[in-house]
């Protein structure tokens, strides 16, 4: 142990350079990596596809009745990895997406429906996100990286950070208020074209708490969670 | 003189050139394990580049940093698709909403019915002018006026009832995260919902032999369909007195909207050195993501999509018929047309600058 010691001051100097040439020549590949598009662009691509895997059919009922196309710019992914995170790499990317509101048109049963002082007032659920899509997300201003990046894993972390991020924000924006409305007019005119009668649309009671459908919540990357304070982390 | 001056430079060269080759020789040593460094720093990177190698060491954290509140200022420029709000004008026709037609009940009014009392209940739930009316009711030459029972104009306070509004352009503001570009009013009643997967979507860079690379692919979407329910109007609606039946006539079913859940990138294979200057994963996922969403629509329509969302809109449909009705329903679906209308949703770009070349080839366009 002592030895080592010794040796590792005596040649403290040595060692520093050789980190120093190791850091340089990695960084140099890096830079290479970067600029192979402008060198070396892809001039053709085959592609051999599989079947499809039909998973299931369902039938459904739901009232879409406001579509909002969302999209983020500077969904920045930094992975974090090794001593003073020298193999850590980040890249920034663009999100496109969509966010649907609607109502759950298969709760529409007797119950809901009553007729007084001659119109019909309905009683409907209380709108919701019906779904969320990300459609095209781009990314760009890659890091230098000292070892192997998995540029994929770092595209599904801004998806999934992007995707809750839209639900939200869109909440926020007073997208189930508008819905509200859409909806209200468009049973109102569908009841009053098809009855003659005039329509009265009332809306249940919307809970506290939001609750998104399942293309609203992310895949989270296999072996990653998100922790409290909202940082991703490798279990 | 000019020799003279070249003489001299010539000494100066050499002087450097000696004294640089003290150096170096004073300090090969440090020199030494620097080009070492550098060979394999070089070597190193060379190696993780090569992207079907397996990295050191494991990453434990990955940090998506909140984008700046200013940054996405620079997009302002690209919201100009407020035009489409000005497509609200569906939103007006609130006259109908002035049902006050209804409220004319001058039969219950006739002078033999002196019976005020029996007047005013049934007004006033809507009416804001009972009051008055009942006073103006006892004598019988006022009834003659019977006009003043019509300031039903009251009535027209449903202006509290416009949503406009809310739907006018002051609903695009840009929040300070993300961007809506757009909100748009729909009328889609989906009746049908796919789940599709598709693993081993193989694509190979053949181009640059030596380099040639490779991934595969695997994804997972959702195609949705269902008809859209505001193009049904009272032309489309008939009764029928006899058999006390409605017929609806509606839009046939269409794919609603598609997305992609879970798209990932796997067994990236060759092109792996340095001087391949590494692969370009991302446009081969995006080829990758534009074929498998082609592929979903595909086998959703042929899988039987567009029936099941006809077959689920005529349960769906026809119990509101139903139950607003007490009548039975038959309903009736417009001839499709001989191809499907794709929405935007359901058609992935492949990444600019590349296009389909053959069968199973793509080429960059240019």
């Amino acid at each position: 142990m002592i030895a080592a010691f010794k040796f590792i001051s005596r040649n403290i100097i040595s060692i520093l350079l050789l980190v120093v040439g190791i850091f340089i020549g990695g960084y140099f590949i890096g830079a290479v990596h970067n600029v192979r598009d402008l060198l070396f662009p892809e001039t053709a691509a085959y592609v051999r596809s599989p079947l499809t895997i039909v998973n299931g059919i369902h039938g459904i009922g739901q009232l879409v009745t406001v579509t909002s196309e969302v999209h983020k710019t500077d969904v920045e992914v930094e992975i974090k990895r090794g001593i003073f995170n020298i193999g850590g790499y980040r890249a920034n990317h663009i999100a496109i997406g969509a966010v649907e509101a609607g109502i759950d048109f298969d709760a529409i049963d007797e119950d809901s429906i009553r007729y007084e002082n001659d119109a019909y007032v309905l009683t409907l659920s209380a709108p919701v996100i019906t779904s969320c899509r990300i459609e095209h997300i781009d990314q760009n201003q890659y890091s230098f990286t000292l070892l192997r990046a998995d540029w994929d894993l770092v595209r599904q972390l801004a998806q999934a950070e992007a995707l809750e991020h839209f639900a939200q924000a869109m909440i926020e924006e007073g997208i189930l208020e508008r819905a509200e409305e859409e909806t209200a007019l468009r049973i109102g005119n569908f009841v009053r074209e098809l009855t003659g009668k005039s329509a009265q649309v009332e809306f249940a009671a919307r809970g506290s708490k939001i609750e998104l459908p399942l293309s609203c919540q992310p895949f989270e990357p296999s072996g990653w969670m998100k922790d409290e304070n909202g940082a991703w982390k490798k279990q | 003189m000019g020799e003279r001056k070249q003489g001299e430079a010539v000494n100066v060269a050499g002087r450097v050139i000696d004294s640089a080759r003290e150096f170096i020789f004073r300090n090969w040593k440090d020199i030494r394990i620097l080009l070492l460094g550098l060979f394999f720093g070089a070597i190193l990177g060379a190696v993780f580049l090569q992207e079907g190698g397996r990295p050191l060491w494991d990453s434990p954290t990955a940090t998506p940093t909140q984008p700046a509140t200013s940054s996405p200022m620079p997009t302002y420029t690209t919201l100009p698709p407020l035009p489409t709000f000005t497509a609200l004008p569906s939103h007006t026709p609130f006259p109908t909403h002035t049902s006050l037609p209804t409220y004319t009940p001058p039969p219950t009014a006739t002078p033999t019915d002196t019976a005020t009392a029996t007047d005013t209940p049934t007004n006033t739930p809507t009416s804001t002018v009972t009051p008055s009316s009942t006073a103006t009711f006892t004598p019988y030459p006022t009834y003659t006026a019977l006009p003043s029972h019509t300031p039903l104009p009251t009535h027209t306070a449903l202006p509290t009832y416009t949503p406009p509004p809310t739907a006018t352009p002051t609903f695009t503001p840009i929040p300070p995260r993300a961007i809506s570009s757009s909100i748009r009013a729909e009328s889609k009643l989906i009746t049908a919902q796919m789940d599709l997967a598709h693993a081993d979507v193989s694509v190979r860079n053949p181009e640059s032999r030596a380099c040639a690379y490779s991934a595969k692919h695997v994804a997972k979407g959702v195609i949705e369909a269902g008809i859209e329910l505001s193009a049904i109007d009272e032309d489309n609606i008939q009764y029928h007195f006899i058999g006390n039946y409605y017929t609806l006539r509606v839009p046939a079913p269409a794919l609603s909207s598609c997305r992609i859940e879970y798209f990932r990138q796997y067994e990236q294979r060759g092109g792996g050195t340095a001087f391949c200057f590494a692969n370009n994963w991302q446009e081969m996922s995006d080829i990758g993501r534009h074929l498998s969403m082609k592929a979903f629509v595909q086998d959703a329509l042929e899988n039987g999509i567009l029936e099941k969302a006809e077959r689920q809109a005529t349960i769906v449909l026809g119990d509101l018929v139903r139950e607003l009705t007490g009548s039975n329903v038959h309903i009736e679906y417009e001839e499709a047309p001989e191809e499907a209308i794709i929405p935007s949703s359901c058609k992935l770009d492949p990444p600019s600058g590349w296009e389909k070349d053959s069968e199973e080839g793509w080429k960059r366009s240019s």
